[in-house]
Parts: structure tokens; C-alpha cells; sequence
């Protein structure tokens, strides 16, 4: 077992891999601590759509990692897993995102038994005709949901203007169409695939015998058969499908939705998070409450407090979103395409050294919860990174990684969705 | 003022100003809660005070108001990194100080920042219908709560929005908001009590009478309206006379956990997972109010089937009682809660500011222990109180 000492986060960090592959890191937290929190994540999400395999090419329906992380609760014995977590005293849950599917209990007591219970829930798969066929209505209703949100209709619209092949075009959950070719088999081929043990990494923070859940790890040796996989991504254009876009819905205020491609590459991880931060830096400086770009804006009654920006960094994919809610789209998209690619007073050094401050101070806020300590700190590793050095990271991130970061922002490749108000 | 020492990341320094509600302020004490963080006399505004918090390391600064039973309270809250973390001695003085000018340190209100609050919040409320989950829940609580002021708008109307000024508003503030009952609470890893001298005197204690009452149940009431949307929205608002200090209050939490709120609940197991006529299915039990709301998102071809079964599992589980299975995931659920709670710096803030506003002092461990005490009996006999007399539906409409 390595034992790692964060200083400047003052973590401490306990890492072991079984002999099946899968990785644990245990993140202690000294007493009094009542919760112990456990994550354990595949890094199997809605991109991956086609794969090699060993066994050649697949393909699976967008929606397929969703559904399956709403069916792995299904147990042979015709009831679900959460019974038995409750039964235990234990809240658990779970969540699918582009690149990875996470499942998590948080446990004041039973934290061993529940352990166990989530890596057999985990390895024990029972999808029929009538229970997918049950489950595929209740998912339907949730993507409903999500249609009546503005807002996620659309982003998923605004993905749909600035890419062409890559897989963020699809709705994590699926389309109600897709979702309908989902079947029994469709599961167990995301399962056989992308669930080994060695893909798994069990994240787990707060109350924690570190020895005894080694002892309970050592002792579980689950060997399921390994393949290799490899997810494809199509090679994307760098160009924008479509500039813009005005749409009439009946809705109450205009609202504008904007996203800047950029170029993503393969690059070592830590490049890429260094890129991220400093978009995160330029959008908080040209953007953020301290802008005088903001002020601006609200005093002349542009923007509401709807208004976000966004750096969007995933698996072959960089993008920036704006989104607001606004009784002038059009004026207000000139001034945002302007900051964006003119420049603007507040990008300067004495700006920067100040969000940098305040981005190190609220590094420190994310790490005091339990849970989006356990659940950022996995996220990190699936992408090779560290979430403790993070803060290294933003000590050395400079003024002219920011300015760089702003080069990359080009006029043509910026998509402008306008939901405009529908004359009744 | 009230110094909780322990040792979280982050220092919590929050001013609670609570008033007997009534709505003709519901607008001002919103609005107040908008301007207060907005500006002082030295950081006269929003980028200037952006900056100030920037420069406190990312320092979190926010307002709200919130209805406890019958009292209106504005939270402000004050949110720093332990100056241990960032390195930086100075921090908790600086902090400190920034707090309590935002409390005190207001000669006026600024037209133009005022101006801007009141333009969002009427497009807050221009906006309501886009946001289809917002508008229902807005709709069923003026439907059902009404005329209990918990029916009324926490901003108050668009019209009382309309009438404000800026110069009433800084009235409000000077006259009444400064005289308000008032606690403080610190909670974090405080190294030098004395460095909260500053703080001392600015806690005032009015003995406001904290009441919990609820308008009486009337006969069975069901409206239904239709929009452009992908479902139907279904709320059933139940009275249910049992409140936060009753003696069988631990009953009537548990009711609520048994019928919608846990993925072990009634709603969610039969509704959701047998009959799968929605995703999401939940109770919500207001403890002051003496109420339980159900709420699910369902196929609009399936809305009446819907709420005809949701109805009839809530009459069945009230008319046949409850296993004693039940209640034991029930319990160890809460247990669950309550115990993990303690992990979570804000439970301890919040927890200090009811204890004071309703001098009911009760540990965690106390509650584990008269919840472990309840009996299928007592849970059944609880639920008899339930009394629908609300429904509400928002659903898209059928082609």
C-alpha cells in the first residue's frame, strides 16, 4: 500500500491495486468524522458509442451507459440493490456522465457490508425482456423532463450546430428513440466490456479503517474474463456546422446560448488541465462578477442572473459556453463575440493575480465536502491527474497562459443559438 | 453571539436578522437581501465588492431570505478558507471587518444597483412559465397554501416588486432591518476567539414568538392547466396537523420517508419501479407548516392513471398501515441522515440559529433515540391525519 502526504492540502492519500486490477485510493479524515463516503467508477460513459474489442468492432445505442446504470440495481432475486443498501442503513445513488458511470453510498455504519454488497451489485448482472422493457419507460419520463428545461434542449441543439461526428451531439440519457433499441443484450455487452475490475476505481473518503478495508478488499478477488477496449472517436472537422441559429418557442424571454470551438488535441494530461484552467481564468476575468465587461452588461440591462460561462474540456472535445437569458440576443451577441475575440481591459496581470487568489481560496471551499472531494478526486484520476496537485498547478498557471488560451478563440468557429420569443 | 470551534476547511461567519412575516415586506426584505451584499459605503459597487472578495480568497458572500413557521429571516453569510490553508494571517481580521460593514456600512442604497435588482427579479418573474418545474411548484403553493402566507411569493408579487424604490428600501433597512432580532454565528477553526471582538455587540434579541399553524383543511379542490410541455406535472398537497414539536412529530417524519421519501418509499417503489409511470416521485413533509406535498413528472397519456394510483396507494397505506419492515429501513434511513449530518459544517450554522429562534434544544443523538422508539402503531396512527385536499396538475397538451 503507497501512502501519499498532499501538503499543501493537507491530505493524506492511501493507494493499492487488487490482484483482479481494480484501484482503490482511501482519503481518511480525522475524528471527529461521523460519514464515510464511497465511489466506485468505470470510466465507461455516453461517448463511448463504437469500441475495438478483441472481438472486433461495437456498437452500442446512445443511452446505453445510462441505462445500464439505472438496470445494474436489478438482482437475480427479482428485488433491487438499493433494498438491501437501505436495509443497511446506508444512502446510495448513482450518475452517468459523458466518460464515466459512478456509483456511491455514503454510510455512517455497515460501511464493510456495504462495500460488499455494491462490488456484487456490481459483478452480478440480471437484465430481462420485462424489467429493460420496465425500465425503458421510466427513462423515457426522465428524458422528458429534461425536454421541458430550456436550457438542456438547448445545449443539446447548440452541440448539434457546432459538431459533426463526435458523440457530444447525443444526450448522456439517450434520445426516446434510441433508447428503444436498448435490449437485454445490448446491457450485457456494456457490461462484459467496460465493468471489469481492472476498469474500476473505488474512491473512498471520511470515516475510514484503512486496515480493515484492506483486509475486505484483499479477500474479494471477483476475475471476470478481461478484453480490451479502445473507444473510437471520429475525426471531428474543426469547423463550426452551423454559425446561427433563431428559433421561435413560446417562451417568456429571449434566450441565447453560445459556443466557441476550439482545437482539442491529445496532449499530457497535465497540458490539457493547465489549458482548462487558464480558459476558467479568461472566462472568470472577461466574464465573471468582477468584469467590468459584467457590470456593464447588467446596468444596461443585457444580462439577468441566468447568465453563466463555461470552459466544457472532455474526451477529444474543448468547447466554451455562454448561455443568457435576455431581451436583447442580438446586441448582446455582438458584445459577447467581441470580448471574445477583440480583447478587453479586464484580461490584464493585475486582474489575473487576483482571480488566482481567489481561485486558490475556493479550491480549498470544493475540498471541505466529503462527497465532491471522493467524487472530483476519482474524476481526476480516470484522467490520469491528480486533484491535491491541482493547487500546484494554479501557483505555477502565468498571465501569459492566459493570453495564449485567448489566441485560440476564433470568430468563425463560434455557434450562436437565439430562442426568440414566438408571436401568439 | 454564537462561536462553534472545530476544524472544517472553511470559516462560516453568519448574521441571522429574523422578523414576524407579513407580506407587504416580503418584497423589501427580498430585495434588501439583494442590496445588502451588493454595495457598502466603502465598495460602492457589485465589481468593487467582487474585488474586495477576490482578494479575500475567493471569499463567498450571499444573502437569503427564508420563512421558518412564522418568521421571515434574512441569512447573511460570510464564507472564507481557514487562513491556516491559504497561508495567510491576515485573513480572519480582514474578514472579519468586510462583515460587518456589509451589515452596517450603508448611507444609501444606489438608484442604479437598485435599479438592476428589481429589473431582475420582474424578469425572474417574466420568466417563471419557461421553467415548467418552477412554474408547478409556484402554482400548487398558491393553490394549496394560500391563504397561509407560505402561499405567498418569497419576493412577494411582481406587483409589490413594481412599487418598491430604492429610497423605501433604504427606509426598510435604516428603520426596520437594523432593529431586527438578530443572532451571529461563527462556526469554523477559530484560533483567537478575541479577534470576534468586533462582532460582540451586534447580536439583538427580540423574543420573537415562534408559532407553527396551518390553514384549516377544506374540501377536495383540483385544477389543471395546460402548457407546451413533454409531461404532466401532478402535486397532491395533503394537510397533515403534526409539527416540528409535537410528540409525535418522529412519526410523521417517518410517514413522510414511508410514503415518498426514500427510493425504499411507497411512491417510489410502486409507482415508480412496479407501474413505472414516472421517474421522479417524491413527498416533501414541511415540519412548521404541517404539511406533506407528493409530487411526480409523468406521461401526459398516463396522467390520470397516474394520479388516480398515486392517490389510492397513499389511501391504502394510510387505511392498512404500515410492516414492521418497513419501518426499520425507514429508521435507519434517518439515522442515516441525521448522523452524517454532523459532517457538514452548515448543519451546525443553521442548527445554532433554530435552537435560538425556537428554544428547542435537541441533540442528534436524542432524535436517533426517540426514532429508534417508534412503533408501526404509532406511524399508522400518525398517517390518519393525512388529509388530501389539493391536487394540481400542470400537463402539455395532447395532440
Amino acid at each position: 500500500m503507497k501512502h501519499i502526504y498532499y501538503a499543501d492540502a493537507n491530505e493524506h492519500v492511501y493507494q493499492f491495486k487488487l490482484k483482479n486490477g481494480m484501484r482503490v485510493h482511501l482519503i481518511p479524515k480525522d475524528e471527529p468524522t461521523y460519514l464515510t463516503y464511497a465511489e466506485l467508477s468505470v470510466p465507461y460513459g455516453n461517448f463511448a458509442l463504437s469500441f475495438n474489442t478483441n472481438d472486433g468492432l461495437k456498437s452500442l445505442p446512445s443511452g446505453t451507459a445510462h441505462f445500464l446504470e439505472h438496470k445494474i440495481f436489478a438482482m437475480p432475486d427479482g428485488n433491487d440493490a438499493f433494498q438491501v443498501f437501505t436495509a443497511l442503513g446506508t444512502d446510495a445513488n448513482a450518475m452517468t456522465g459523458y466518460t464515466q458511470t459512478s456509483y456511491l453510498f455514503s454510510a455512517t455504519d455497515h460501511v464493510e457490508e456495504a462495500l460488499i454488497h455494491m462490488l456484487h451489485m456490481l459483478d452480478t448482472t440480471y437484465f430481462t425482456q420485462e424489467n429493460v422493457d420496465s425500465e425503458r419507460s421510466i427513462i423515457a419520463e426522465e428524458l422528458k423532463m429534461y425536454m421541458d428545461d430550456p436550457q438542456t434542449e438547448m445545449l443539446h441543439h447548440l452541440m448539434n450546430n457546432m459538431y459533426d461526428q463526435h458523440p457530444i451531439i447525443h444526450d448522456i440519457g439517450g434520445t426516446l428513440s434510441s433508447i428503444q433499441d436498448i435490449s437485454p443484450d445490448t446491457l450485457t455487452i456494456a457490461h462484459r466490456y467496460f465493468y471489469h475490475p481492472s476498469q474500476r476505481l473505488l474512491v473512498m473518503a471520511g470515516k475510514i479503517d484503512i486496515k480493515a478495508i484492506k483486509r475486505l478488499l484483499d479477500a474479494y478477488d471477483q476475475q471476470m474474463e478481461k478484453a480490451s477496449i479502445h473507444v473510437i472517436y471520429p475525426k471531428e472537422p474543426r469547423r463550426i456546422k452551423v454559425h446561427h441559429e433563431v428559433i421561435e418557442k413560446p417562451i417568456n424571454i429571449p434566450k441565447i446560448m453560445m459556443g466557441v470551438k476550439l482545437t482539442a488535441k491529445k496532449r499530457p494530461i497535465n497540458q490539457s488541465m493547465r489549458l482548462e484552467l487558464a480558459f476558467n481564468y479568461l472566462l472568470g476575468m472577461l466574464f465573471g462578477t468582477s468584469s467590468k465587461l459584467t457590470e456593464t452588461l447588467t446596468r444596461q440591462g443585457l444580462i439577468n442572473q441566468n447568465f453563466y460561462v463555461a470552459p466544457i474540456f472532455e474526451d477529444y472535445t474543448e468547447h466554451l459556453l455562454l448561455y443568457a437569458e435576455t431581451k436583447k440576443p442580438f446586441l448582446l451577441k455582438k458584445i459577447l463575440v467581441d470580448a471574445l475575440t477583440c480583447g478587453n481591459e479586464d484580461i490584464n496581470e493585475d486582474n489575473f493575480e487576483r482571480f488566482k487568489k481567489a481561485s486558490l481560496g475556493q479550491h480549498v471551499f470544493a475540498l471541505n465536502a466529503l462527497e465532491y472531494k471522493a467524487h472530483l478526486y476519482g474524476k481526476y484520476i480516470h484522467q490520469k491527474s491528480n486533484l491535491f496537485e491541482a493547487i500546484d498547478l494554479m501557483k505555477t498557471l502565468t498571465f501569459e497562459d492566459v493570453r495564449d488560451a485567448a489566441k485560440q478563440i476564433k470568430k468563425n468557429r463560434i455557434s450562436t443559438l437565439i430562442y426568440k420569443k414566438a408571436k401568439s | 453571539m454564537k462561536i462553534i470551534n472545530n476544524d472544517f476547511k472553511t470559516i462560516q461567519l453568519v448574521s441571522y436578522h429574523s422578523a414576524i412575516d407579513n407580506k407587504k415586506d416580503r418584497a423589501y426584505r427580498y430585495l434588501l437581501s439583494r442590496l445588502i451584499v451588493a454595495q457598502t459605503n466603502k465598495y460602492q459597487t457589485k465589481l468593487a465588492m467582487s474585488v474586495r472578495l477576490e482578494a479575500l480568497y475567493g471569499a463567498l458572500l450571499s444573502a437569503k431570505t427564508e420563512l421558518n413557521g412564522n418568521i421571515n429571516t434574512i441569512g447573511v453569510s460570510l464564507m472564507i478558507a481557514d487562513p491556516k490553508t491559504v497561508g495567510d494571517d491576515q485573513l480572519f481580521d480582514d474578514a472579519v471587518a468586510f462583515f460587518k460593514s456589509v451589515i452596517y456600512d450603508h448611507d444609501s442604497f444606489d438608484q442604479d444597483i437598485f435599479e438592476d435588482e428589481k429589473r431582475i427579479l420582474i424578469e425572474q418573474w417574466e420568466t417563471l412559465k419557461d421553467h415548467k418545474a418552477a412554474y408547478a411548484s409556484y402554482k400548487f403553493n398558491e393553490i394549496f397554501r394560500l391563504p397561509d402566507l407560505t402561499g405567498y411569493p418569497m419576493t412577494g408579487t411582481l406587483s409589490d416588486v413594481r412599487k418598491t424604490t430604492a429610497k423605501g428600501l433604504y427606509a426598510y433597512y435604516r428603520d426596520v432591518f437594523l432593529n431586527d432580532d438578530m443572532l451571529v454565528v461563527i462556526n469554523g477553526h477559530i484560533v483567537d476567539e478575541s479577534k470576534l471582538s468586533a462582532l460582540n455587540h451586534m447580536s439583538i434579541s427580540k423574543h420573537l414568538l415562534f408559532e407553527t399553524t396551518f390553514r384549516k383543511p377544506r374540501a377536495l379542490s383540483s385544477t389543471y392547466e395546460e402548457t407546451e410541455m413533454n409531461q404532466a406535472i401532478i402535486k397532491l398537497g395533503y394537510t397533515f396537523p403534526i409539527y416540528r414539536f409535537d410528540d409525535d412529530y418522529p412519526e410523521a417524519m417517518l410517514t413522510n420517508v414511508i410514503i415518498g421519501g426514500y427510493p425504499e418509499s411507497r411512491l417510489f417503489k410502486i409507482i415508480r419501479e412496479q407501474e413505472a409511470l414516472c421517474y421522479d416521485v417524491s413527498s416533501s413533509y414541511d415540519t412548521y407548516k404541517g404539511t406533506l406535498a407528493v409530487s411526480a413528472g409523468v406521461a401526459i397519456d398516463r396522467e390520470d392513471d397516474a394520479k388516480r394510483a398515486m392517490i389510492d396507494l397513499i389511501n391504502q397505506t394510510i387505511a392498512e398501515g404500515i410492516t414492521e419492515d418497513e419501518l426499520q429501513m425507514a429508521k435507519g434511513y434517518v439515522s442515516h441522515q441525521l448522523k452524517a449530518s454532523m459532517d457538514h459544517q452548515s448543519f451546525f450554522t443553521k442548527r445554532a440559529y433554530y435552537m435560538y429562534l425556537t428554544s428547542f434544544d435537541e441533540s442528534v443523538e436524542s432524535r436517533i433515540r426517540r426514532i429508534q422508539k417508534i412503533t408501526v402503531e404509532g406511524v399508522s396512527l400518525a398517517m390518519k391525519r393525512l388529509y388530501l385536499d389539493t391536487v394540481f396538475v400542470l400537463k402539455g397538451k395532447q395532440s
